[in-house]
This record gives structure tokens, C-alpha cells and sequence, in this order.
């Protein structure tokens, strides 16, 4: 055989040694040890960060007053979080926020819109309560019966 | 950082899902299949000479192996320049997933881009070894490590050089073709998208590249003969104009059986896609450019030319035009394909409008460069292979 | 090759072989472990005190609990840190509507440019009441989010193992290891993958795997507050996913694509796609 195909064999050869040791060489750890994915990577995704939604249990354990008055109303299946925004690690981060536009916030879910199930309560916002703020009757944990809020005058 | 920066959101008429605004597939995957396919093209012409025998295509046969490497080089840039993160590209060949038909791509693409260089290389070793004793300067440097040390040059080492470009272009074919077929699979496997998924897709997207390649071997053989002030080869234009001819006529068929099919299958949502087709940018981009402009003309342009038997200049133009169309109509093709399955939502219940945007890493002007880059990439090799200078056996085609 | 991923060291590893057995071992014996991780003699995985195969979850939505509140879509973002735009949503809720006299229903979803006109930003949600001055035959809502099908079209079209079903049953994406082709978002017939243009790879759903593996509901069922979204494990007989069953005629979006999605759904017509 002419030296030139020798060597073109030994080249094709070297190549694809070297291209299936960089194969095996950069496989990373954790790969294939539970399917054809990076082991690790499940972990990782796991212990990702802390979850941010911590739920009315866990505001049970400093607000007790509000969590009692809520758990026995109309807004039990509402958890807190709706309102008042991802605890996260409130209250070591800080106050969570108390929404201030109460209207924005009750019309969100008790606007009456095209698509609601009638079994939601639905107000027509304008005629129900004016231009009134909806927690000037209602305490937002509890929305039935309605109050006029005392503090309207603070 | 302004996330709006980042992306190309779209606006969209009827009810398209909320993740599907941003069209992901852009500009540079339609370049991705258009380059394979031109690859594909310009090797079938060169394999008609030096597998299938077919002597008017002596004249271009190297030219067209020449382009169809640079060319094939330039098909990764498109899919790197689009990745997300192109510095781990090879996860997909370190670990690559066999199930998925990206996966193989890299695989295939090297397996090619290796074959075609080798084929060359063969094709081309009397003329390196010759300008390793011959050549000054930096191409001497560049012939002698081509030629791994080995000068010799006699009957034996030609019988050698012949079988293996024999056995490389014979390889080479199917390696092509499926490499392109393939790339229609991609496509085609996606079974989320009605305007993709069809078994079709493999068969028109070969079609298509052989026609592209033919047209873009005319092209560039009509500019280079103009530059190098060279006698254009009237056989080597028929030949090509014939198999442009017969391959588009092919295409044609193929994709009206495939929207054909699709418009009398008529499943659930398919009057989006007639709206779409029939009212929207579709009608410009589908039925007048591709399929009228890009398809019909040139079959009416050469079928005419082939009654008359048109020569001499007149045929030249006559293909020529003929081969800027189809480079069009393919272009369009695969505009259509891959931007147009990604306007029609998912839920068959509205439409996606994208505009490429011309500047970004996804806009026009990026995907033209690396369009033309082959042509750069082309001139430099044939500084150190000469594609028009053809005298050695190891291009002799297969004798039966 | 990211960084971040450490590189096969078969000394390395041989030696954490060991030394994880021996942990394993003392940590069994100390009796902390669960009965399962003792016999076995290995940690549990992915998690300290989460083992995945003796999980196999499941979601379930009922579509005429739905009041398009969209706290959902709000708690999500918030959660999982998902940009607050109008493109990029992991979960996101349709409202379908029939008006008189037409014969297809009308439908949109808090993208909807009057929807975001409505809530006033793109990074609150709201619906509008378009519909009020028509006369509307029937209007729902649906929410809808990645199904964590059974065969995903995703993961087979991945070509680098970044995307993956687990054992207990969620479709997840390693954010090191995708090279951002986007092949998967092609993929889905349900287009509820994105691209995450921060991180430049794929992103979506993951059932807030962070949370499941730590005992709670995924941020959406959470907060969901009529009980529309539930969230469940299969191999429980009691778990609510597996009573919802029981208790209903159930189905799931877009069988005829073999994915055969794990999130079944009652309260559809077959318009909803
Ligand atoms: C570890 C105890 C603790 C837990 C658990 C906790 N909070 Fe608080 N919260 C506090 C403290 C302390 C304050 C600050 C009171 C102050 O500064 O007046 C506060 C303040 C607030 C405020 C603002 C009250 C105001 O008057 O400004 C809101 C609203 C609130 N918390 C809601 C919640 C919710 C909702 C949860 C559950 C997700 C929760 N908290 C859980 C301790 C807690
Ligand atoms: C429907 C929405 C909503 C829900 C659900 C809700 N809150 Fe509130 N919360 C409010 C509003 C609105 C205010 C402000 C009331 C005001 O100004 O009178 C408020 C005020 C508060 C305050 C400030 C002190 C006070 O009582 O005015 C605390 C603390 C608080 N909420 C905790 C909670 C906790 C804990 C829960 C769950 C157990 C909860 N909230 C559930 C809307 C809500
Ligand atoms: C996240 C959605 C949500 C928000 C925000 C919300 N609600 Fe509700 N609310 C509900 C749901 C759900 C119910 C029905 C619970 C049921 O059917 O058991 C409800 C019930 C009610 C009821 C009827 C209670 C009863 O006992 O029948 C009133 C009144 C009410 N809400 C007022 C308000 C007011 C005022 C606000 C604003 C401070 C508000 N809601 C904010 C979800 C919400
Ligand atoms: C002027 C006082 C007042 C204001 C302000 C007010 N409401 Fe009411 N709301 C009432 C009364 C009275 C009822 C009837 C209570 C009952 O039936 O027990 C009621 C009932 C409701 C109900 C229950 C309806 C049903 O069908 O069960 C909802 C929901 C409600 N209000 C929401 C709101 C919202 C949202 C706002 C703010 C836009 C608001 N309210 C503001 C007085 C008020």
C-alpha cells in the first residue's frame, strides 16, 4: 500500500481516537446514573432556593388574631399570600405589604366579568359600593358580615 | 438590563398561546437548511460525473465538490450563531440523545464535513504533491503538510487515489442526501405542529436542496467564469439546465401534493392554515414567490428552451434566470417552512406575525454574512486547489 | 463546558463512593433515616429527606372551579423568578367564550393586549370584561400549564439529556447543561415551554419540584383559592388527585399526540385546545 494511504488511515485513526477519549473525558459527573441526564441536576434543581409561598400556616405562628378570624370566614379557601404578596423570609426581610388599594385588590376576584362561575360572588363595583373602598364594609378576613370600619376616621 | 432588549416579540391575530409571541426558530435556522441544501445540490452534481459518468459535467465536477465544502463548513455557524449557549454545543455529541433527531446532527455533520475534505483531498493529491516541489512561499509550507510526507506519485498510487475517491463519492451520496433528508425530519418529526409534521417533509426538503444546489452551481460558475475571464463549458450549462429542469419539475409536484393533502385532510384547524395561506404575508411568501415566480416560471422558461433547443448565449440567460429563481423559490421554501410553522400557533386558533428584525444576533444582516461567507471561504481554498485545472486519473469516473 | 459542572474524576469519585456508603451506613444506624434508605443502605435522593421513587405525583384541574382570578399566574412568576412580561409564563389561564350566533368560540388569555391594558402592566394579571355589551351563550375559564406528560415529545427531542422525566414523575430542565437550541420548545404541543432570556436556556414548569420535595404544593395549587388546581401523589389511594379520578369523568388536553399528559382536567368542551 502507498505510504500516503497508510498515513491518511493512521491520521482517520488518530482522530477518532482522540475524539471518542474527548467523549468520555468531558461526560460529566452524575451522567447516566439515573437516565440519560445529569444526576446532579434533579439536586440542584431540588435545593434550588427556598420557597416563597410559606402558607396560612405559617403566618398562624405570629398573627393569631388574624389567622383565627380568617380560618372561621368567608375567605378561609383565600390564603393570605393573595393579598399580602410571597412571605418569603418575612418578617426577617421585613413587612409584608398591606395592600392599599383595596378596590383593585376585591375586584380581581369578585369583579362581575364575562367567564366567572356564578357560584363566585360578584359585585358590580361601580354600583355596589361608588367610589367607596370595599374595606370600608367588609374586613378583608372577614367579609361577612359587613362593618363600617371604625378606623375610617384615623 | 431591559429585558424587552433581548427578544423579538410578536404580535398576533386570533388566539395564539402566551409563549409562542416569541417566534424561537428565526432567521438563521431558515439559512441552516437552505446551506445543507445547497451542499447537497452542488454534490449530486459532482457525483453525476464521478460516480454516474456523465462526462459534461467534467468541467464543473471539482468546482462543485470545492463549493459544497465551503459551504458545508458555514452550515454549523448558522446553528451555533443561534444556540443559547454555543460554548456547550458538544454536550450534544459528548452525551448526545438518541431519541432526538438533533442529536445526531453533529455526528452526521462531521461524518460529512470529514468525507467531503478526504474526497478532496484524493481528488487533489497529484496537484498538491506538485505544488510541494513546485510553489514559493506560504503555499508551499500549506502543500507540504498536505501531503503527509508522501511524494510519490506513479500507477500505483493513482489506481489507490481512484478507488478511494470512488468509494468516498459513492459513500458520499447517500451521506449527502441523508444529511439533507434528515434535516427535513427535523422538521417533519415535530408532531406539535401540523404545518411541519408530515411525512413528506425528508422528500421535499431533498428535492429542493438538489434543485438549489444545481441552480447555485450555475450561478457561481456563470460569476467565476466571468471574473477568470474563462470560456463558459455550453455542455456543462445544458447538462445542469436539464437536471435543474427535471428535479424542479419533481419539487413542484411534491410540494403541491403536500399542501394538497393537507388542504382535502382538512383536520381540526386547518382553515387557520387556508386563511393564513389564502389572505395573510402567506399568499406573497407561498403561492406568488415560491411556487408562481420560484417554480413556474423557470419550469415554463426551460421547458420552452428545451422544445426549441435554445444554445449559445440565449441558453446561458435563460438558465441563469431560471437558476436565480429556484434560488429564490428555495430561499422562500424555507422561509416558509420554518418561520411559517412557527406562525401558525399551536392551537390552531391564530397567528403569529414575525418580521425579521435586520440587525441582532438573529436579524437579516447576520444571516446574509454567514451566507456569504462560503464565497470568502472559496476563495481561499482555490488559491491552494484549483478547481478548474483537471488532467489527474483520480478524477476519472467509475468505469462499468 | 460550564464550569460549574464538576469533570469525571474516577479517584474522586471512588473515594465519595466510599465515603457516602460509610455516612449512609452511620446515618441508618442512628435510625434517622427512613425504614426504606436503611434496608437499602444508601441516602435517600435527590434530597436529604425526599426520596423520588416512592413518589409518582399528579395535577389535576377542575376548569368550573376557575374564577380567572390569575393569582396563580402571579404566584408562579413570583415563586419561580419567571420575568414578568407578557411572553414568558409557566402557567397562564384562557378564557373561552361563546357568543350568540357564532359558532366558535372566542378566546383569550391574560396576554391579551386588553387584558394587560386592564391590569394596567405586564407584570400583573387581570381579565376585562370585554364581553359585557355582547350576549354571551357560555364563558369559562381554563387554566392551563405544562402537563408533565408521561411520554414527553420534549425530552425526546432533546439532543443533550438537559431535559428529563424523574421518577416521581415531573418534567424538569438542567439549566447548566441545555445549550439553548429550543428544539424542545418546538416540541410541545401544549407551547408551554420558553426560552429563559436571562439564562438563555429552556425553561418551564417543574410542579415547584423545590417545594414538592419538601412536603408542600406547588405555589399555584397553593394559593389557588377555590380549590381549582389540585395537586396530588398517585401511589397515595387518598391523595386528591387519585379521589378526583375516582370522583370524576376525567380528560386531558390533545391525547391524539401520545404524550399522555399526567394533568387531567374536568369542565371542557372539545373546542378547548
Ligand atoms: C415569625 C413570626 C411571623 C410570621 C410567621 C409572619 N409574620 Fe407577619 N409580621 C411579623 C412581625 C414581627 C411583623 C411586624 C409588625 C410590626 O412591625 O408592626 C409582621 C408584619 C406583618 C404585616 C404588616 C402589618 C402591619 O401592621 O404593618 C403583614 C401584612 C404581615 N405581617 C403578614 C403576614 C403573613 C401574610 C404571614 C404568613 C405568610 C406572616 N405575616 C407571617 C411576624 C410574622
Ligand atoms: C382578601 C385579601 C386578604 C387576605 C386573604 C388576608 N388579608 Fe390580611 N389584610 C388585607 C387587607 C386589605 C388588610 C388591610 C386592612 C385594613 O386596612 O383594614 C389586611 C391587613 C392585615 C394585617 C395588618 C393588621 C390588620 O389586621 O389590619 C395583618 C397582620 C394581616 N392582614 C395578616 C393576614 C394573615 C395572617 C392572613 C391569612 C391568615 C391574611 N392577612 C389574609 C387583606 C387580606
Ligand atoms: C384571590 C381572590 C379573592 C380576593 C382578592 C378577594 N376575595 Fe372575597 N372571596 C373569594 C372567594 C373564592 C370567595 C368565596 C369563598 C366560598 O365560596 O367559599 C370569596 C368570598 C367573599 C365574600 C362572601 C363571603 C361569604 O361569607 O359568603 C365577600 C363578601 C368577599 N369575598 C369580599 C371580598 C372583599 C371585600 C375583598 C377585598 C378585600 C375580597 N373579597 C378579596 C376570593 C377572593
Ligand atoms: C357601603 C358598604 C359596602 C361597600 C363599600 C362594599 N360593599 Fe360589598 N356588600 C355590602 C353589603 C351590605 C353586602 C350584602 C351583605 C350580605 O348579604 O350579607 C355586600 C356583599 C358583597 C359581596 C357578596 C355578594 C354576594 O352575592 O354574596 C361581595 C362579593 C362584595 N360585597 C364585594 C364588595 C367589593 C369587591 C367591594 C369593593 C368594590 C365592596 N363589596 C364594597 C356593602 C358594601
Amino acid at each position: 500500500m502507498p505510504k500516503h494511504i497508510v498515513r491518511i488511515i493512521i491520521l482517520i485513526v488518530t482522530l477518532l481516537t482522540v475524539g471518542l477519549s474527548a467523549k468520555a473525558y468531558f461526560t460529566v459527573d452524575t451522567f447516566y446514573d439515573y437516565g440519560h441526564y445529569r444526576g446532579a441536576a434533579v439536586t440542584d434543581i431540588a435545593t434550588s432556593h427556598e420557597p416563597r409561598y410559606r402558607g396560612p400556616d405559617y403566618c398562624k405562628m405570629c398573627h393569631i388574631d388574624q389567622h383565627a378570624v380568617w380560618s372561621t370566614h368567608g375567605h378561609k379557601t383565600n390564603k393570605c399570600e393573595a393579598c399580602h404578596g410571597p412571605a418569603g423570609q418575612h418578617p426577617v426581610t421585613g413587612k409584608l405589604p398591606i395592600p392599599q388599594d383595596s378596590v383593585k385588590l376585591c375586584t380581581q376576584c369578585h369583579q362581575k366579568i364575562t367567564g366567572r362561575p356564578a357560584k363566585q360572588p360578584q359585585v358590580v363595583p361601580a354600583e355596589h359600593a361608588g367610589t367607596m373602598a370595599c374595606i370600608y364594609c367588609h374586613d378583608p378576613h372577614k367579609p361577612r358580615p359587613i362593618r363600617i370600619k371604625e378606623v375610617a376616621a384615623k | 438590563m431591559d429585558i424587552h432588549a433581548l427578544f423579538h416579540a410578536s404580535p398576533f391575530t386570533g388566539y395564539v398561546y402566551p409563549n409562542e409571541t416569541v417566534v424561537p426558530w428565526s432567521i438563521l435556522i431558515v439559512i441552516y437548511p437552505y446551506m445543507t441544501g445547497l451542499v447537497a445540490g452542488a454534490f449530486t452534481v459532482s457525483s453525476l460525473y464521478h460516480v454516474f459518468g456523465i462526462e459534461r459535467f467534467k468541467t464543473v465536477s471539482r468546482f462543485a465538490l470545492i463549493t459544497a465544502l465551503c459551504f458545508m463548513v458555514f452550515v454549523p455557524v448558522t446553528l451555533l450563531s443561534h444556540l443559547g449557549h454555543p460554548e456547550r454545543a458538544f454536550n450534544a455529541m459528548i452525551t448526545p440523545h438518541t431519541t432526538s433527531a438533533m442529536a445526531v446532527f453533529g455526528y452526521v455533520a462531521a461524518f460529512y464535513v470529514c468525507l467531503l475534505a478526504l474526497e478532496i483531498w484524493f481528488i487533489f493529491r497529484e496537484d498538491i504533491v506538485a505544488g510541494a516541489k513546485a510553489a514559493s512561499g506560504w503555499k508551499r509550507h500549506i502543500y507540504r503538510v498536505l501531503t503527509l510526507g508522501s511524494y510519490e506519485v506513479n500507477e500505483t498510487t493513482r489506481h489507490y487515489d481512484h478507488k478511494w475517491t470512488m468509494a468516498l463519492a459513492i459513500i458520499g451520496i447517500p451521506a449527502a442526501h441523508g444529511l439533507h433528508g434528515y434535516v427535513g425530519f427535523l422538521f417533519g418529526s415535530v408532531k406539535a405542529r401540523e404545518w411541519w409534521s408530515s411525512d413528506l417533509m425528508p422528500v421535499i426538503f431533498l428535492f429542493s436542496a438538489v434543485i438549489s444546489g444545481v441552480a447555485v452551481m450555475i450561478v457561481l460558475y456563470a460569476i467565476v467564469a466571468r471574473i477568470r475571464k474563462m470560456k463558459i463549458d455550453e455542455s456543462a450549462i445544458k447538462g445542469l439546465m436539464l437536471t435543474l429542469w427535471a428535479f424542479l419539475m419533481f419539487t413542484v409536484l411534491l410540494e403541491l401534493v403536500e399542501f394538497g393533502a393537507m388542504a382535502y385532510r382538512a383536520r381540526e384547524g386547518t382553515e387557520v392554515i387556508m386563511e393564513y395561506v389564502s389572505h395573510g404575508p402567506m399568499f406573497w411568501r407561498f403561492a406568488v414567490i415560491q411556487i408562481g415566480l420560484g417554480a413556474f416560471v423557470p419550469v415554463i422558461i426551460m421547458s420552452l428552451m428545451v422544445l426549441r433547443g435554445t444554445s449559445g448565449k440565449a441558453l446561458l440567460v435563460g438558465t441563469l434566470v431560471s437558476a436565480v429563481l429556484v434560488l429564490i423559490s428555495v430561499l422562500f421554501m424555507r422561509y416558509n417552512v420554518v418561520i411559517g410553522g412557527q406562525e401558525i400557533s399551536k392551537s390552531m386558533k391564530g397567528i403569529v406575525h414575525y418580521e425579521p428584525p435586520l440587525w441582532g444576533r438573529e436579524g437579516l444582516l447576520v444571516a446574509g454574512l454567514i451566507l456569504m461567507a462560503p464565497l470568502g471561504l472559496y476563495y481561499l481554498l482555490t488559491r491552494i486547489f484549483d478547481p478548474w485545472h483537471i488532467k489527474t486519473h483520480a478524477d476519472d469516473p467509475v468505469t462499468y | 463546558m460550564s464550569e460549574e459542572i464538576k469533570q469525571t474524576d474516577q479517584k474522586r469519585r471512588g473515594f465519595l463512593g466510599v465515603a457516602a456508603k460509610v455516612a449512609a451506613c452511620t446515618y441508618a444506624l442512628l435510625g434517622t433515616g427512613s425504614v426504606l434508605s436503611a434496608v437499602a443502605g444508601k441516602k435517600s435522593f435527590p434530597t436529604e429527606d425526599y426520596e423520588w421513587t416512592e413518589h409518582n405525583w399528579g395535577y389535576a384541574i377542575d376548569a368550573t372551579k376557575c374564577i380567572g382570578c390569575l393569582r396563580c399566574v402571579e404566584a408562579c412568576k413570583n415563586e419561580n423568578g419567571v420575568a414578568k412580561n407578557a411572553h414568558h409564563f409557566r402557567t397562564w389561564v384562557e378564557r373561552y367564550t361563546w357568543i350568540e350566533g357564532e359558532d366558535k368560540p372566542r378566546v383569550d388569555s391574560q396576554n391579551d393586549p386588553g387584558n394587560i391594558a386592564a391590569s394596567g402592566s405586564e407584570g400583573e394579571y387581570r381579565f376585562d370584561d370585554r364581553y359585557k355589551d355582547m350576549k354571551v351563550v357560555k364563558s369559562y375559564f381554563v387554566p392551563k400549564m405544562c402537563n408533565h406528560c408521561k411520554d414527553p415529545s420534549c425530552v425526546q427531542v432533546c439532543p443533550t439529556g438537559a431535559t428529563f422525566k424523574t421518577k416521581d414523575g415531573a418534567v424538569l430542565v438542567d439549566k447548566k447543561y441545555c445549550i439553548g437550541c429550543q428544539y424542545c420548545v418546538q416540541g410541545c404541543p401544549y407551547a408551554a415551554r420558553y426560552l429563559n432570556e436571562e439564562g438563555q436556556h429552556a425553561d418551564k414548569c417543574t410542579w415547584c419540584y423545590h417545594r414538592i420535595t419538601k412536603g408542600m404544593n406547588p405555589a399555584c395549587v397553593e394559593i389557588c383559592p377555590t380549590g381549582s388546581r389540585m395537586f396530588g401523589d398517585y401511589n397515595d389511594k387518598n391523595s386528591v388527585v387519585n379521589k378526583f379520578i375516582r370522583e370524576n369523568r376525567v380528560q386531558v388536553l390533545k391525547p391524539e399526540t401520545g404524550n399522555n399528559p399526567t394533568t387531567v382536567y374536568i369542565g371542557l368542551d372539545k373546542e378547548v385546545c
